[in-house]
């Protein structure tokens, strides 16, 4: 009896097997399948749509995670800046995985809820000699499954197709955004390397390198401060952009790590942000990168008169009414450990571009000494040169000087070094350094013109280059005359006198040298 | 299963992320659109259905009673 029972519920069961198989299974777990392909492309779709329509957190390449901060040595590599990198570089690989990641979390979580819903069937001898942990129900879900699979085919179908279509849409996810990707980093790079290349030519052409006047290093990158003040909450000297150049961190423009968006270049940056020098963090005057900057370097012993001569010549420059205002912007009064070279700035405006002109005025006793006016890294990229020669340290003027009347010598002082050695001393050593003096011009102020003229030896000196020039010759200082004039490209010869009724005569050296280099004044 | 997280978007992040991040998306909806559309336009889909249906038929033909 028992064995007709068993074996009626195997044919019923077997009925029941090709029934489900052949009329459920197989014709609905094809469309199960196609339903799950859909699903899965919607369900990729939808975590798309979750993370970069910023409505789910993905994470993020924050601007201090590339900061690294001022350091010693430290490179140009552009990452170093606080602030945020273009979208481009990295983050996109972060939004993508984290789809990704969502998408196969869900995906998972949908077979594992499956799997869980198929009940634990216990074979009689399980019945029998149960597990005392209870782990059997694992063991027995493959048994239940493989005798469900009529039915179980139709949900397995669903997630296969689900599984395979979330894969699908995450292959045309990734390479959209790698598309994508490509397509902004080469538009980006052709960006940079036009930007780059117009502002090495704006470098060139308008000579905006700035010179620090404290240390007298020529910044060709400039540190650009950022306006909002950076809180302690930020990390320290955050605010300092090193690298403000078209680049990772932004082509046109660059947004700092407080927000504020900077431009991504040194010309726009210089006519909006403050600037230090890279090398000593001294402040650079506004418009460094953006204005034109010419240097000019005074040389001369000691006591030649090169201090007053640049302070009468800045006061009358900046006293004038020409067409340019001419202001004087700053003066670091010498530089304790370079050798105090005192720098005078100044901002001449003509148009709407300033033109910085910074005059370097260093020690006498400095500049004569070969080892030391090395220093003065400031002739070697100077529009021109001021040589100032006292007319008194001349040997035969000298004499007449030491023999004159009392009310005549008015106690100045006169330099004592040799003139020659005082202008040999400097060029030599710059051409050494491999500077090509051949290039720049050079004025040649000949101080206390007005004592000599009432000297003898002074009787045939007139106020023009010309008869200077003859009379240093006349003077013996050939040697002198013709060095300069094999040296540079060109020498003209100024008289510099205390009392003079021209006012623009103080300042004709100056006027003559920015002349040539195109700032009328 | 995975939603949108409360906390998401109160950091605010360069504007330029979110229109990089808007064009990654539209240009990936795209795809997912045209290769629809290519398996519509092409017949591909229109195979699959037939496919399924004549699966279906196969299996009604072959079920003994």
């Amino acid at each position: 009896m028992q064995g007709a029972l068993f074996a009626l519920a195997f044919i019923a069961f077997c009925v029941l097997y090709l029934f489900l198989t052949f009329l459920i299974a197989i014709p609905y777990t094809g469309w199960a399948f196609v339903f799950g392909l859909a699903a899965g492309l919607l369900l990729v779709t939808f975590h798309a749509w979750l993370v970069l329509a910023s409505h789910a957190s993905s994470p993020l390449q924050r601007p201090a995670d590339g900061y690294l901060g001022p350091r010693p040595g430290q490179s140009r590599r552009d990452l170093h800046d606080f602030a945020w990198p273009q979208y481009f570089v990295h983050q996109v690989w972060l939004d993508l995985f984290a789809i990704m990641n969502r998408a196969n979390g869900d995906t998972l979580w949908l077979w594992r809820a499956a799997w869980r819903r198929i009940p634990p069937l216990r074979l009689p001898h399980q019945l029998v000699y149960r597990s005392r942990d209870g782990g059997a129900d694992h063991v027995d879900r493959p048994l239940v499954a493989l005798l469900g699979l009529p039915v179980l085919a139709i949900p397995g179908g669903f997630l296969v197709g689900l599984t395979l279509g979330g894969l699908f849409a995450l292959v045309l996810l990734l390479a959209g955004g790698a598309f994508v990707t490509a397509f902004a980093w080469a538009l980006g790079w052709l960006a940079i390397a036009v930007q780059r290349a117009a502002e090495r030519w704006w470098r060139w052409a308008k000579r905006s390198t700035p010179c620090c006047a404290h240390c007298f290093f020529p910044a060709e990158l400039p540190v650009y401060q950022c306006p909002n003040e950076h809180d302690a909450t930020l990390p320290r000297q955050s605010d300092r952009h090193r690298d403000l150049r078209p680049g990772r961190l932004g082509v046109v423009y660059r947004r700092c790590g407080c927000d504020t968006r900077l431009p991504a270049s040194r010309i726009r940056a210089g006519r909006t942000l403050r600037a230090r020098c890279p090398k000593c963090d001294a402040p650079l005057p506004d418009g460094a990168g953006w204005a034109t900057e010419l240097r000019i370097g005074v040389f001369g012993a000691a006591g030649a008169g090169k201090t007053r001569l640049v302070e009468a010549a800045v006061r009358d420059l900046t006293m004038s009414k020409g067409g340019a205002t001419v202001d004087h912007v700053t003066g670091n009064g010498g530089t304790p450990g370079v050798g105090s070279a005192r720098a005078t700035t100044l901002r001449i405006k003509r148009w709407r571009r300033p033109t910085l002109v910074h005059i370097f005025d260093a020690p006498g006793a400095a500049l004569v000494d070969p080892a030391r006016n090395s220093r003065y890294h400031y002739f070697d990229v100077a529009a021109g040169l001021l040589f100032v020669l006292d007319a008194c340290s001349i040997t035969q003027v000298r004499a007449q000087h030491a023999t004159a009347p009392g009310h005549l010598t008015t106690g100045d002082r006169i330099a004592s070094h040799d003139p020659e050695d005082s202008y040999q001393a400097l060029v030599t050593a710059l051409q050494r350094r491999g500077v090509e003096t051949g290039g720049q011009r050079l004025a040649f102020v000949l101080t206390k013109g007005d004592l000599v003229a009432m000297l003898p030896a002074g009787q045939d000196l007139e106020p023009n280059s010309r008869s200077i020039r003859d009379w240093l010759r006349a003077q013996g200082l050939d040697n002198l005359v013709l060095s300069a004039e094999r040296d540079f490209r060109t020498v003209r010869y100024f008289l510099g006198r205390a009392a003079t009724t021209d006012e623009s005569e103080v300042a004709a050296p100056l006027r003559w040298l920015l002349a040539r280099e195109g700032v009328a004044l | 299963m995975s939603e949108p997280d409360d906390d998401a978007g109160s950091e605010p992040l360069p504007p330029a992320y979110l229109a990089a991040r808007l064009l990654v998306l539209v240009v990936f909806v795209g795809l997912a659109t045209a290769v629809v559309a290519l398996a519509v336009a092409t017949g591909a889909a229109a195979d699959l259905f037939d496919g399924l249906r004549s699966v279906d038929q196969w299996a009604e033909d072959v079920w003994p009673f």
